[in-house]
Formats: structure tokens, C-alpha cells, sequence
């Protein structure tokens, strides 16, 4: 399925990783994706188009990670404190319009992400791994 | 009146009130001013009306440490100086510029920027300037312009007065011709400085001619204004048997100083209404003083308090071609505009402008070569500390963020791109500006700086410079309208001591 979340890593059994710029937590473990977080990463792609593009970038990021990261952590980071049912309940609309202002939000006080030269918001930069990590 | 000893083989003795050696702007502007209030002047000249490949020659020297242009064609020596071949950028310190900052070593002047404000004011006119107004804000009324909304950021919009620019000598000869006051002597190389024998006080200043004659001028007060490099040359010259004069404690030619610039990344951004594209050029104003400003991005006080940063500035340049990174990361960065609803529409290159930290190993020496005259040459050993880098870098994050924050574009930073870097070179390539500053610096205390507060050398009652080598730290902006200020403001301290 076109769709579907492929990436299915049997690593290693122990070990929690920095996640990097997204401030996330991942394990290497098969792919621990939840079916929200497949169907909200599906949605992120449909609504940001162009979101294919970012996946050279993307790549890049998660080359550049102490760790590779599940679109089910990414998900997670990009989800915030909102529920990604709630999120899934959203028009395109809505989420481009949460988006923009998170990443104008991340801008003001988070960290930033260096993404092989480019100053990015955290935000952008999970998006542009997001797209690496679906197929 | 303008004398020219091209063909002097004579030794004759002239005597003024004051001599000044160097006719450039700081010469120039510090010689007419003090005539004005009455007082004779003896102007020595090394090159001629034009630019001549002899008097040329006289200013080479090598570069000992970092990558540096050539010292003979980094300045001019004719009348008017280096304005033969500046590029009209003004802009006075900034307020913190002035002062004593805990993270910046051996920062502070001796006076805040309120002491040269009326100073400033008379060099503005100099360069054919109009009044010293470089609030972005009043510009941008003035002009019915939109800037960008950055009052309240730690990035804020920085103005430039542009010079047309003004060329002293041509602009001051027939002046300097007709003056009763001023003599002017063209071709006649300032080759020492001799003191009284009992006193601390200087007997006279010996210029040497091409032919081999000699000027041997004495006078109430002397004032070197021969530039950054060659201020240090002459006093470290000076007196062969010890270490220099005025160097006692060793500070004559430390803390060169100039401004790094490098280029440091792109911005990308989108620019529907063209306000960006504004920063990428002169905006003139026709017949108008000044004919043009340019616009740039600074930071503000309160970041580099915050952050401990040296003071930084950008420029926007616009792209001859593409920029230097690959491919892919140009198709990033259309579709990261995307994603925050914008259209990356435009590319410029970033360029930095930043202050040097003072350091003490970044110097001029003198060399074991000599020129034709049989002066030393200088050796420029110029460095820059981590913590001027770390700055450069710092600011490229700071700008970044700015535009984020505001939804205007994105910028990638060569200083960020290790190994991605621009094809070039990796960062930093960095070089200066043609700006030598700081080899004779102002401070009260004589184990810190070559003069004090009035331009005046610690251990000689009348010996004074002139010229940016007085400036303990630099800001960013280019040095003319500083340097000129500061001339201005000596000759008033000369006459008022005279009078």
C-alpha cells in the first residue's frame, strides 16, 4: 500500500537515543508507529504539499541523527500537545494553518535546527524528516 | 599653497605651528581646520597630486600571518589619500561601540559617542553628506519606504550614508592652492621623527624627496596621519637605538584591527512588495545629501549585551548565477517556503561585516627589508580570535530567526554547512575590508595605548595622530566618518592649546 508506513527496523533490544532536533525519544525497536500515527503522517503529506520535496532534505537530517527515527516519533514531536485524533479531525486547511504558526512559534523561543547548513524550526525540520521516513 | 619637491635636492628647513605628515582625509581635514583658526600648517605629502608607481612602492610591506592584500595597493599615497579610492560607505560607532564591555577584551574609549557627536556632524559635511541622521525609522519616513519590521528584534535595519564619494584632493586642491596659511609639499616622504634632546618633546619631523633632498620641519606641534600601517612604521622607526617612540610599553603596533568580512550564507525569502529587495543596493535619492543610503541588518544592544557578541552586520548581495549549494537544497528551499505558506521568490547572498576583538598578536612589526628610502618595512601580522568567529556564526542563527519569526524566508549559513560548504572554500573565507585601525590606540592608561584622550602620545607633549590607528575597537561601520571626526576634533584641541 502506497500509503503505508514501511520502515521496519529490528535493531537492537535497548537503548533510548537522543532524538536530536526534535527533542524526541526513539528506541530502536521494529517501527513502534501506531495506525493514528500512520494516517496522521499520511494527512501532514497531503494537506503540505509539496511535502515530497523536503525528503532529499530529510534524508540528509536523519543521516545526520545520533539515531534513525520512526515517522511514528516524528509524528509525535509534530503532534505537540495535541492529540493526533484531534489532529486527524482537522480540515488541510486547519493543519497548514497550525503548522505555519508553530513553526513562526518555534522560531521565537525553540532551539534551532541545523540541517546540513540550513537554520531551521524544529518543526520544519520534523517535516522534512517526516517525508524521508514515509514511503 | 602647494609646493612640490619632486626635483629638491636641497636640504631646506621650514617651520609652521603645526606639521602634519600625510595628506589624506585625516591630514587634510585636521590641516584645514586648524588653519582656519589661525595657525600655520606644514602638510608633507609623500606621492603627488595622482597615484605614481614610486610613491607607491614606499607603502609595500609583508604579511606575516593571515591572508592579506598587498600593503602598497591597500593604501593610496597622493594628496587626498586613500579617497582616491574609497567606496563613500559612512556611518558613525554605534553608542556601545564606546564602551566598556566585560566580554569584549580590552574594549572601551576613553568618551562615549556624545564627545564626537558634534564632530561627526562637521565630517558628514566633509563627504558631502547631509545631517548625521542614521535612524532607520527617520529613513524610512523620509523616503516613503517600507523597511523591514525589525525595531523590536535582536536583528534591526542599520543605515549608510553614501559619499558620492568625495576625493579629497580634488575636492581640496585649489583650496590648499590659494591658502596663505597651509603649505603643502608634494613628494616628500616622512622619513623621522626626531626628539629634543632634553625634553619630551619632538625638535622636528625629516621628510626626504626622491632626488635625495631634505625637509627638516620644525614646529609647535606634530601630528602623523599616514594611515593605520604606516603610523605604526614611523614611530617604531624612529628611534633606532631603543624600541620606538612612544613605545615604552611595547603597544606601538598591537591590536591591528580591521573589518572581517566574509560571505556567510544565503537568504532565501519571499519578496512580493520588493522591501528586501531594497538591502541589495543603493537606494538613491537624487539631489539629495547623500545621494544614496544604503540599507543593512544589524544587531541590536541589547543582543550583543544578552549574548556577549562583538557587533555584526549583514549586507544583502544580489546572486550572479546560482548559489552555492547543491541541487537538492535549492528544491528544499522552495518547498520550505511552501510549507510556511510563502514563495521563495529571491536569493541573496549574506554578507557579514563584523568588529575585530582586540588582541594584542594581531599587530604591525617592522621587517629586516627596507624601502628605497631606507625605512623599515611594516610586517602585518593579522589575527582574528575564535570568539570573532563565534560571533559571525552566532549572528548568521540570529538572523535566521528573524526572518522565521517575521515569515519571511530562510537562510543557510555556510558557517553551518561543514563539509556542504560553499564550493569555494569552506568558511570561514574571510577578509578585510582595507580597514587599518587600532596600531597606536587611545586609552588613559600609557601601558594600554599608545595615545590618550586628546590623540596626543603618552610620553611626548607634542606629538599627536590622527587616523584610525587611534581607535581601541571598531564596530563594524567603515572607519572615514570616525577618523574624520576625531581629526576634526584634535585640531581643536591643538589650536585650543595654542591659543
Amino acid at each position: 500500500m502506497r500509503h503505508l508506513v514501511k520502515r521496519r527496523r529490528i535493531v537492537a533490544l535497548f537503548g533510548v537515543v537522543a532524538a536530536g532536533a526534535v527533542g524526541v525519544a526513539a528506541a530502536f525497536r521494529p517501527d513502534p508507529t501506531t495506525p493514528i500515527e500512520r494516517q496522521l503522517a499520511l494527512k501532514l503529506r497531503h494537506a503540505l504539499d509539496p511535502f515530497w520535496s523536503l525528503r532529499p532534505l530529510g534524508e540528509l537530517h536523519l543521516a545526520d541523527l545520533p539515531a534513525r527515527l520512526h515517522a511514528g516519533a516524528l509524528v509525535q514531536a509534530l503532534s505537540g500537545e495535541a492529540a493526533p485524533q484531534q489532529l486527524l479531525s482537522a480540515t488541510d486547511d486547519e493543519l497548514r494553518a497550525m503548522t505555519r504558526e508553530r513553526i513562526a512559534k518555534d522560531y521565537e523561543s525553540a532551539p534551532l535546527v541545523n540541517v546540513r547548513g540550513w537554520l531551521l524550526s524544529p518543526t520544519e525540520a520534523s517535516l522534512c524528516a517526516l517525508s524521508a521516513a514515509l514511503d | 599653497m602647494i609646493h612640490d619637491a619632486l626635483s629638491l635636492t636641497s636640504h631646506e628647513k621650514l617651520s609652521a605651528d603645526v606639521c602634519v605628515v600625510g595628506g589624506g582625509p585625516a591630514g587634510i581635514a585636521l590641516a584645514r581646520r586648524v588653519s582656519q583658526r589661525g595657525a600655520r600648517v606644514v602638510l608633507l605629502e609623500s606621492g603627488g597630486l595622482r597615484p605614481e608607481p614610486a610613491a607607491q612602492s614606499l607603502g609595500a610591506g609583508e604579511i606575516l600571518a593571515e591572508q592579506y592584500w598587498a600593503l602598497d595597493t591597500s593604501r593610496i599615497r597622493a594628496l587626498g589619500g586613500t579617497s582616491h579610492h574609497w567606496a563613500g560607505w559612512c556611518r558613525p560607532l554605534d553608542g556601545l561601540d564606546f564602551e566598556k564591555r566585560g566580554w569584549v577584551a580590552h574594549s572601551g574609549w576613553p568618551f562615549g559617542f556624545d564627545e564626537l557627536s558634534p564632530y561627526y556632524e562637521m565630517a558628514q559635511q566633509l563627504v558631502d553628506l547631509g545631517p548625521l541622521e542614521y535612524d532607520p525609522g527617520v529613513w524610512s519616513e523620509q523616503l516613503k519606504r517600507r523597511f523591514l519590521p525589525l525595531s523590536s528584534g535582536d536583528i534591526q535595519n542599520s543605515v549608510w550614508q553614501l559619499s558620492a564619494p568625495t576625493h579629497f584632493g580634488k575636492k581640496f586642491q585649489a583650496e590648499l592652492e590659494a591658502s596663505s596659511r597651509i603649505d603643502v609639499w608634494l613628494h616628500a616622504t616622512g622619513l623621522r621623527i626626531d626628539r629634543h634632546p632634553k625634553l619630551p618633546r619632538i625638535q622636528s619631523v625629516v621628510a626626504v624627496t626622491p632626488e635625495g633632498g631634505l625637509l627638516e620641519v620644525h614646529a609647535g606641534s606634530f601630528v602623523l596621519a599616514t594611515g593605520g600601517i604606516d603610523n605604526a612604521r614611523l614611530l617604531l622607526a624612529s628611534e633606532a637605538a631603543g624600541v620606538g617612540l612612544g613605545n615604552e610599553h611595547g603597544v606601538v603596533g598591537q591590536f591591528f584591527l580591521e573589518h572581517p568580512h566574509s560571505r556567510i550564507g544565503v537568504l532565501c525569502c519571499d519578496d512580493d512588495n520588493g522591501v528586501v529587495a531594497q538591502y541589495a543596493g543603493a537606494i538613491d535619492i537624487p539631489g539629495s545629501r547623500p545621494p544614496a543610503i544604503r540599507l543593512g541588518l544589524g544587531l541590536s544592544e541589547e543582543v550583543q549585551r544578552r549574548e556577549r557578541l562583538l557587533n555584526v552586520s549583514f549586507s544583502l548581495e544580489p546572486f550572479v548565477g546560482d548559489p552555492p549549494y547543491p541541487e537538492v537544497q535549492a528544491m528544499a528551499s522552495r518547498s520550505l517556503s511552501a510549507l510556511r505558506g510563502t514563495r521563495e521568490h529571491l536569493r541573496f547572498e549574506l554578507l557579514v561585516r563584523s568588529e575585530q576583538e582586540p588582541d594584542a598578536q594581531s599587530r604591525v612589526v617592522l621587517t629586516r627589508h627596507r624601502d628605497r628610502l631606507g625605512l623599515p618595512w611594516a610586517g602585518l601580522e593579522w589575527r582574528r580570535n575564535p570568539r570573532t568567529l563565534n560571533s559571525i556564526r552566532f549572528a548568521a542563527e540570529l538572523l535566521a530567526r528573524s526572518f522565521g519569526r517575521l515569515g519571511l524566508g530562510h537562510v543557510y549559513s555556510y558557517a553551518h554547512a561543514g563539509k556542504d560548504a560553499r564550493a569555494s572554500g569552506a568558511w570561514p573565507d574571510i577578509w578585510g575590508g582595507h580597514h587599518h585601525m587600532g596600531t597606536t590606540r587611545m586609552h588613559d592608561d600609557p601601558r594600554e595605548g599608545v595615545v590618550d584622550r586628546e590623540c596626543r602620545v603618552h610620553s611626548v607633549d607634542n606629538l599627536f595622530i590622527a587616523g584610525s590607528s587611534v581607535f581601541p575597537t571598531a564596530g563594524y561601520a567603515n572607519p572615514t566618518l570616525t577618523l574624520l571626526a576625531l581629526s576634526l576634533r584634535l585640531a581643536d584641541r591643538l589650536t585650543q592649546a595654542q591659543s
